[in-house]
């Protein structure tokens, strides 16, 4: 082994990680080497002179330690008492609260309930829009009370455009399966089509109450004079 | 300097500190919170925790509040310890850790906190060679050499070469400890043993005839 070679062992000779064999040939070079020899007995009384230097904790440590431990202590058990009591505190309220909920909630399912049944109510009692002009138009609800228009049932009309009045329009509702009124068809009476598409770009919105018979809602028709549509702008 | 000093491995790893506890039981204990097994870390381990952050930061009041913070975080934290390494390896990182924060917030001050080299503390565990004063006294001048040579290196060699050389890590403790791979710690280890020949063989030129 040379000079070279040792250098790049020398690490490894020195904190014991060569091979018997690479060892005994580094021990042989540090031997004859008066150069490497120096350069590993410094590293070695660096070694001892930091081990022979090794100091003994303060003895203030362990008070320092022991306090510091013992407050970390105190603060833990007061987080743990404000933790049990904002438990308990949650309990008590919770206990508390426990009637009013037990009142709020049938209460509350109560007023759920009439509200659903004001939308469900069965086909007959409530109004339908029919929309006729666009579908995104706002909805005039006053004037479509006073329209007093006249039902018929569908099986009545006959889809000629004879018995459509040239002052007015037909408008056929049919249920869907939900039972529902919904526009199937708007017809007017011959060359009237413009004047139809006059009024529908103005006005919002008919609403249909769909004709009973013996109570039950079905297919009808309505006809509606122009002049009794509500006309906004 | 007699040649017997560089015979075998044994004699090149024989000063190493004997710090074998049975930390499997004692982690147990800790995990409980029992307070005896506290003692029991902080008087096994004080004197290793204290010596490596006086070493790396050179500065017995910065090494003394380091030392206090590293046991309460052991006290605290050990929850936290997954066991994948020693007891000691933990420690050593914490160590390693909060010395480093340390120093980096004196630099942010824009001071060192180094102590000059009179200021030598004098409780010594072993060897102290208090009846040969003339060996005491050499004793003391390499001491200081070897303090100014440690004062001159990057703080992370330091620490490598301090684990390695005082505290007897293996280069993959030191790895684990430092977080970096096991090629950086012998780059470390190499680039301050060469510092230190360097510097060391210099002073002693300039000192011995």
């Amino acid at each position: 082994m040379n000079c070279v070679e040792f250098r790049c062992l020398q690490n490894e000779y020195l904190d014991g990680r060569l091979s018997n064999e690479q060892r005994n040939e580094a021990e042989e070079h540090v031997r004859t080497c008066s150069r490497c020899r120096t350069g590993v007995e410094l590293l070695l009384l660096f070694r001892r002179s930091l081990q022979e230097s090794r100091s003994a904790a303060p003895v203030a440590l362990e008070s320092l330690v022991m306090g510091s431990v013992n407050r970390a202590l105190q603060r833990e058990s007061i987080w743990k008492e404000w933790v049990t009591r904002l438990r308990n505190w949650k309990q008590h309220w919770e206990l508390k609260f426990l009637f009013s909920k037990l009142v709020a909630a049938p209460v509350t399912m109560f007023f759920f309930a009439l509200i659903l049944a004001q939308f469900s109510s069965a086909p007959g009692t409530a109004w339908y829009p029919v929309y006729l002009s666009r579908a995104d138009s706002t909805l005039n609800s006053d004037s479509v009370e006073t329209l007093q228009l006249s039902y018929a049932p569908m099986a009545e009309f006959a889809e000629n455009s004879s018995i459509i009045p040239d002052d007015s329009f037909v408008v056929l509702t049919r249920l869907n399966k939900d039972g529902v009124p919904t526009l199937e068809k708007i017809l007017v009476a011959p060359n009237h089509e413009l004047l139809l598409r006059l009024y529908s770009n103005r006005m919002e919105a008919i609403r249909c109450r769909p004709l009973l018979l013996n109570g039950n809602a079905q297919d009808s028709f309505i006809i509606v004079p122009y002049q009794k549509i509500s006309v906004v702008g | 300097m007699a040649e017997s000093t560089i015979s075998t491995n044994a004699d090149l790893l024989s000063c190493y500190p004997e710090t074998n506890h049975p930390d499997d039981a004692l982690v147990e204990a800790l995990r409980k919170g029992e307070t005896a097994a506290f003692e029991l870390t902080f008087r096994a381990y004080k004197n290793l925790v204290y010596n490596l952050s006086y070493r790396i930061l050179l500065n017995r009041e910065d090494a003394l509040d380091v030392s206090q913070e590293v046991f309460l975080t052991v006290f605290q934290k050990i929850t936290s310890f997954r066991g994948d390494c020693s007891l000691k390896s933990w420690l050593f990182r914490i160590t390693f850790n909060k010395s480093l924060n340390k120093r980096k917030w004196w630099n942010r001050r824009g001071k060192s906190r180094t102590e000059p080299l009179t200021l030598l503390h004098a409780e010594r565990i072993g060897n102290g060679h208090r009846d040969r004063p003339d060996v005491s006294c050499l004793s003391h001048e390499i001491e200081h050499l070897v303090r100014g040579s440690m004062e001159k290196l990057p703080v992370v060699q330091r620490a490598a070469i301090l684990l390695r050389d005082l505290e007897g890590c293996s280069y993959e403790e030191i790895a684990e400890i430092t977080g970096t791979s096991i090629g950086t710690v012998k780059s470390r280890i190499a680039r301050a043993r060469a510092a230190i020949q360097l510097d060391l063989g210099n002073s002693l030129r300039g000192r011995m005839p």
